[in-house]
């Protein structure tokens, strides 16, 4: 079965078919071969009936109001009338309202263009050098999926069947971590070739501006207070953050007309539609996965070679940043998580551990050429040529390749806070 | 009354500089695709009405179990999973003649254009297999729910080829959509939607 279905897959993949068809048909064929297909069908319509993938759903409507309703501008006023006169000010102010948009947001792409709209031609008619504004709002804009709530983490919980509430906390530290590592470059470089913002505001503008982000800065009180203190639960979570990602695109920061509402209702359900196809059929992928033995096969292979678990994670890691180049965020977590989760628990590796770890490959994967998606985003907003973002990216992913070998092989950095906070796991 | 501007708006020029590049995002957003359909005023309402209903009724759930829990509603749970998946599954026809299937399109765009013209009509045909597959599978679960009258195991007690048949009817919206890509691309000269 297994000589069948890998070859199949990979000349699917390869030729860039729709990943759900890669993994749906790959499925339906061992399927059919076995039995029938009605189990498959059956599979498919079964794992979507769980309220946990609601969230999906609701994360990216969340998302789509907070990108397109005025959010983002509300934070980067108050920002920058605090730190806007500081060396490399509007740069800080980048980093510092992307990673305040990610507790709200939990899409790095949406949080990438959500700031890079406004911050890179503000950077540029303040004098950056374009491939340094460019890369600061790619490396700063995957903090989207670090900082919780993570859809990247929603979707692992799912196929890893591990705790989305821990694994939420558990991006907290790195997350803080990887900003305060931005921030110091930001201002290294701006001091080094003198970015220095001369905005400065009377006392009253600056509260001013800080009384009208108040209510987006509610946001991931409200949000993420409510699952943390027991109130709601992952799935209302994010309905509740789309309620009040509407309520401040509609009727507070009002840059969504309520003609445009439904429109952008359906365009959210569209886009996650895409995703929840593949995890329908990444579900069932796995399943299959499971029955084939190949994570048995692959143990006993580990065992006989003596692979110890540091060099697993190694290895994992150096995959995820090869697939990273070439493939989609939700793309390999979909086809690596099935098949490697099984083998977590034989070599002691706490799978919200891993999660992260498999999160902050996932935001190399949004920096790394040729495919990283914000890239291409921040590039095309800004008109600023790729090779030039990409340039300026550089500095910040050899910075993120250093917090992933740090999480990776110091594992409480990501499972302290949710053990303190939630106890720890059994 | 409704205005498009914030309510204190800083610098104008700074604010049309950033209402330009924003347009210009959104539309780059939306042209993501090759071919751009409009949602169809009936897709917005029934997709988009669907999803908010579903938010509506969890956000009460929400409010009511801290204010007045006898007043909380027992099926919402369950309820909203039916909506939003009959949303989702809607909302598939147009996902796929948007062509904004997630794939990892690296490799062929090195093929010739000829190749990945190709590649792109295989992709369809794979599409539309798979999508029939579904439709004729995913009816016969959702027959077998309805002739054996399987119910939910809540309160609400749906009988569950109600949620099944959103499989089958996202699966033929799809294939619909297949058949009008591969349509045009046999025969639709001059039009290119690969």
């Amino acid at each position: 079965m297994l000589s069948l279905m890998a070859p199949l897959f990979l000349v699917l993949l390869l030729l860039g078919i729709p990943i759900f068809l890669t993994m749906g048909l790959t499925a339906g064929l061992v399927f059919g071969l076995e039995s029938s297909l009605v189990p498959l069908a059956q599979k498919i319509i079964d794992e979507l009936n769980s309220p946990t993938l609601l969230a999906v759903p609701y994360f990216v409507i969340a998302a789509t109001f907070m990108e397109r309703g005025g959010v983002a501008k509300a934070l980067i006023n108050a920002a920058v009338a605090w730190i806007g006169r500081m060396h490399g000010g509007l740069g800080l102010v980048s980093v510092l309202t992307c990673a305040i948009f990610a507790a709200m947001c939990g899409s790095s792409v949406a949080t990438a263009i959500a700031m890079g709209t406004i911050m890179i031609p503000a950077m540029l008619r303040a004098g950056y050098a374009p491939h340094f504004a460019g890369g600061i709002l790619v490396s700063a804009g995957t903090l989207g999926i670090l900082i919780p709530p993570s859809l990247a983490f929603v979707v692992y919980g799912v196929l890893a069947d591990a705790s989305i509430p821990r694994l939420f906390l558990g991006g907290v530290i790195p997350g803080l971590i990887s900003a305060g590592m931005m921030g110091v470059y930001v201002y290294y470089f701006s001091r080094k070739n003198g970015y220095v913002d001369r905005v400065a505001l009377p006392l009253s503008e600056k509260i001013q501006k800080t009384v009208y982000a108040i209510p987006a800065l509610l946001v991931p009180v409200i949000v993420l207070g409510g699952l943390y203190g027991g109130f709601v639960t992952l799935t209302e979570t994010a309905a509740l953050s789309a309620v009040v990602a509407i309520i401040l695109a509609l009727f507070v920061y009002r840059e969504v007309k309520i003609n445009d509402f439904l429109k952008m209702m359906t365009h959210s359900i569209r886009n996650a539609a895409g995703i929840m196809i593949i995890i329908a059929t990444a579900l069932a992928f796995g399943h299959l996965i499971t029955e084939t033995g190949i994570a048995q096969k692959t143990l006993e292979l580990m065992q006989r070679l003596d692979i110890k678990s540091w060099q697993f994670l190694l290895a994992i890691n150096i995959l995820l940043i090869f697939l990273g180049m070439f493939l989609e965020v939700f793309s390999i977590l979909l086809i690596v998580v099935p098949i490697v989760i099984p083998l977590l628990e034989p070599l002691g590796i706490d799978p919200i551990h891993f999660g992260v770890m498999l999160v902050i490959n996932m935001e190399l994967a949004l920096m790394s050429p040729p495919v990283g998606l914000n890239l291409f985003v921040i590039s095309n907003i800004s008109k600023i040529p790729l090779a030039q973002v990409l340039r300026g990216t550089m500095p910040f992913f050899i910075l993120m390749i250093g917090l992933l070998l740090v999480v990776t092989y110091i594992p409480v950095i990501s499972t302290w806070l949710p053990d303190y906070m939630m106890g720890v796991a059994k | 009354m409704h205005s498009n501007s914030p309510p204190s708006a800083p610098e104008t020029s700074g604010n049309k500089i950033y209402e330009t590049l924003r347009q210009k995002a959104q539309a780059d957003l939306d042209a993501e695709s090759h071919d751009v359909v409009e949602s169809h005023p009936l897709e917005s309402w029934v997709v988009g009405g669907l999803a908010t209903l579903a938010l509506l009724f969890c956000s009460y759930n929400v409010v009511m179990r801290h204010l007045a829990p006898d007043l909380t509603l027992d099926f919402v749970e369950e309820v909203q999973v039916y909506m939003v998946i009959w949303a989702v599954f809607l909302s598939l026809g147009t996902l796929t003649m948007m062509d904004r299937h997630v794939k990892s399109d690296f490799f062929v765009n090195m093929f010739s254009p000829k190749m990945q013209a190709a590649v792109a009509l295989l992709a369809d045909v794979l599409g539309l297999i798979f999508s029939v597959g579904l439709v004729y599978f995913g009816g016969v679960v959702s027959y077998q729910a309805w002739d054996f009258g399987d119910v939910s195991t809540t309160v609400l007690r749906v009988p569950l080829w109600i949620y099944f048949s959103a499989l089958p009817a996202g699966a033929l919206l799809m294939a619909i959509a297949y058949l009008v890509r591969l349509k045009r691309k046999l025969f639709g000269a001059g039009v290119n939607h690969a």
